[in-house]
């Protein structure tokens, strides 16, 4: 074995050696630029298209902005009681709460420019209260049952308070509608940043809220009611999911808090401040 | 040409070589090369908080300089100036960064005092290096080893200081091709509260001093608690007590699994873990800075209001403290208050209260007035225990006891007395 023969075995094994390594920095390149927490999020995205639950799309994974708002606890009746009188062509009553109002003459509705034909309507104050304040929500809208709600931070209020409810009839005729209206309310503190949308729906899966075999209809940022106190209610920018089981079932609207990532099962949690013992203390509204 | 014939064997094994050295330097220096594939189990429970490291480090006082060099302490805006400033300074383009004063307090104070600023700052400092991951820099650790303070213009002016209070160091920093609109735009919001202040240098340190005393509102917060069952499964790996080794002493329950000790004391609410699995290291105090925010999420603890807040080299100890719009919480039982550390034999404990705020709560307009600060001192002065003072802030109590639900948060100055932090009433008593 001559000098030349070890010189060429070198050669080859580091070649060989160059090679491998190159495929190594290529993996590692492409897979450094992937943050760590995504391996986890793709190993759970994996395993919720096991148990056949989909959506359409993607899921956005970019967060957002939202305030914790205080707002006045369940529907205002007082902004609307003494109003009424303004309102023509209708007959109101008011019904847990809800304004319900039936027109006296049922306004036929072309389907061809639907929205403007709702507008039209809504922002007409003698056919509708605080109508400025309400915006076509097309999530929580059926053939029958077209919604306004109204905005916080530009997104809407996607729980029962703050909406405004048009029921069409068979004949395809606004027969009337129901409303709570939901005063503005105040910022209570700086912005805070969201989960994403991807987010939202792992942690509804971790916490067996997504039934196997179901659909996601949609997955989106509005506001809802987290708690109350004894006079007003806390809003968070909360992520909603409509999800069905396959096959039938009902489209049930899940919640969870776009703030700290948490699941809302219950909006009805009325928070109690204990007593304080110091003369000079805040209190609570 | 001859010689490249006879020897290019040689030539090209020494370049085959090389390139193999160059590639696998580049393999070992890749940081996430060897975490990719190491999926933690553990973190599939973890909940998303929207909290990054780039969350926790983060300076937590804000102040606004006018035009005639008059400071305001800001709070209560719509617009998270610590965020938004966060966001602004990620994009700029920082070049030569010069030390321009050290040593000299006046030098120091006056930098703070820079027309048509903001200015930020931290509770305590922190490496250059969290600096850089939070803000997407690439300052020298080298020139700058930590950094307290930051003054960002709003003005235009391409100049920005960074600031360490230890030997009042000052550095300079030229923007280019960087807007300072966005800057502009948080010092002038309507929205929120600004607080006259002043600073003055006592000694080595800084304080933040009040003329004309200070009114703040109360705030209020839900208050959510672990239940011990859940804190020993994300650290012992258990989720049922019962399943471990309990030993009680006194009002204190401890729990161990396989070189791992979870202590609960039921009169204060605290929890106790040690780890002492670990290897022995010796982590530079940026690795100990990153370790420790790892450690953070793996509390369970939820991240929403909990800030960096201090550090002991002397303990490799870090505080996360919870806060209250730019303000931080203090309580007799640390409710709200996580201290981790990692000391060189690889022992990891984590002392941290079941206890954490949630979700703000609202409350009717009454604020609370406090006297200026001179007064205070003066009057702890009179008291003949101005000397044991080493710090002053402004902050709010969490009373003992209060763990129920919501609780309402009282103002006040938290005098440093002893090395420990203390409402002053308390301390004048």
């Amino acid at each position: 074995m001559n000098f030349k023969r070890i010189l060429l075995i070198f050669l080859v094994s580091f070649t060989l050696l160059d090679v491998f390594l190159f495929f190594m920095v290529v993996v590692n390149v492409r897979f450094t630029s992937i943050g760590r927490q995504t391996s986890a999020n793709d190993i759970v995205m994996k395993e919720i298209s096991n148990e056949s639950i989909s959506f359409n799309g993607h899921l956005a994974k970019d967060s957002h902005t939202g305030y914790y708002y205080s707002m006045s606890k369940g529907n205002d009746t007082n902004s609307l009681q003494g109003k009424t009188g303004h309102l023509h062509g209708q007959t109101t009553r008011f019904e847990n709460g809800l304004l319900t109002s039936t027109f006296t003459h049922p306004i036929k509705n072309d389907v061809v420019t639907k929205t403007n034909n709702f507008d039209r309507i809504v922002h007409d104050p003698k056919k509708i209260l605080h109508g400025q304040d309400y915006y076509y929500n097309n999530d929580l809208s059926s053939k029958h049952y077209v919604v306004y709600t109204e905005k916080l931070d530009g997104r809407p209020v996607m729980g029962e308070d703050g909406r405004l409810t048009f029921r069409i009839n068979r004949n395809n005729q606004i027969v009337g509608y129901t409303q709570s209206y939901l005063k503005p309310g105040r910022i209570l503190r700086p912005w805070k940043k969201t989960i994403s949308q991807q987010q939202a729906v792992i942690e509804l899966y971790k916490h067996n809220e997504l039934p196997s075999n179901s659909k996601i209809h949609w997955v989106d940022l509005g506001y809802t009611r987290l708690l109350s106190t004894k006079n007003k209610a806390v809003y968070v920018p909360t992520w909603v999911a409509a999800v069905r089981v396959k096959n039938g079932g009902k489209t049930q609207h899940l919640k969870v808090n776009a703030l700290t990532g948490t699941v809302i099962k219950n909006d009805n949690l009325v928070v109690n401040v204990g007593n304080s013992t110091t003369t000079s203390r805040p209190n609570v509204e | 040409m001859q010689k490249i014939r006879t020897n290019w064997l040689s030539i090209l094994l020494a370049i085959a070589v090389i390139i193999s050295l160059v590639l696998s330097g580049l393999i070992w220096a890749s940081p996430y090369a060897n975490n990719r594939m190491r999926t933690d189990a553990n973190n599939l429970n973890k909940r998303f908080t929207a909290q990054s490291i780039g969350d926790i480090y983060l300076p937590t006082e804000v102040v606004r300089v006018n035009g005639s060099g008059d400071q305001y302490r800001m709070y209560g805006q719509h617009e998270n100036a610590v965020l938004t400033a966060q966001k602004t300074l990620s994009k700029w383009h920082l070049l030569h960064l010069t030390r321009v004063s050290h040593g000299d307090s006046r030098e120091y104070l006056d930098t703070l005092r820079t027309p048509h600023s903001l200015v930020l700052s931290y509770a305590a400092p922190i490496p250059t290096s969290i600096f850089n991951q939070t803000f997407s820099q690439n300052l020298s650790p080298n020139r700058l080893s930590q950094i307290q303070r930051i003054v960002l213009p709003s003005n235009n002016q391409h100049v920005m200081y960074l600031l360490d209070d230890h030997n009042f160091q000052v550095y300079r920093l030229n923007l280019t091709k960087s807007s300072t609109a966005a800057i502009h735009k948080l010092a002038s919001q309507k929205s929120g509260h600004q607080i006259p202040m002043d600073r003055q240098a006592i000694g080595e340190s800084l304080f933040a001093v009040y003329p004309h005393g200070v009114r703040l509102p109360g705030y209020a917060y839900q208050v959510v608690s672990q239940d011990i069952d859940n804190v020993a499964g994300n650290l012992l790996n258990s989720n049922q007590t019962s399943n471990l080794n309990a030993r009680r002493e006194g009002q204190t329950i401890s729990y161990s699994n396989n070189g791992r000790r979870l202590s609960y004391n039921e009169a204060t609410g605290l929890f106790d873990y040690v780890n002492y699995t670990g290897k022995d290291s010796n982590p530079s105090t940026q690795q100990l800075y990153n370790t420790i925010y790892q450690r953070l999420k793996r509390t369970g603890i939820g991240l929403d209001v909990l800030h960096f807040d201090a550090y002991s080299r002397k303990h490799q100890q870090i505080t996360f403290r919870s806060y209250v719009e730019t303000f931080p919480i203090y309580s007799e039982n640390d409710y709200g208050l996580v201290k981790i550390a990692e000391t060189n034999q690889g022992i990891e404990n984590y002392r941290f209260s079941r206890y954490s705020l949630q979700t703000p709560l609202p409350v009717k307009r009454e604020s609370i007035r406090l006297p200026s600060t001179a007064a205070v001192l003066n009057q702890l002065k009179a008291a003949g225990k101005e000397k044991q003072v080493t710090g002053l802030r402004l902050g709010y109590l969490w009373q003992t006891g209060a763990t129920n639900h919501g609780i309402v948060l009282e103002p006040t100055y938290l005098i440093k007395y002893h090395g420990d932090w203390i409402d002053y009433r308390a301390v004048l008593k």
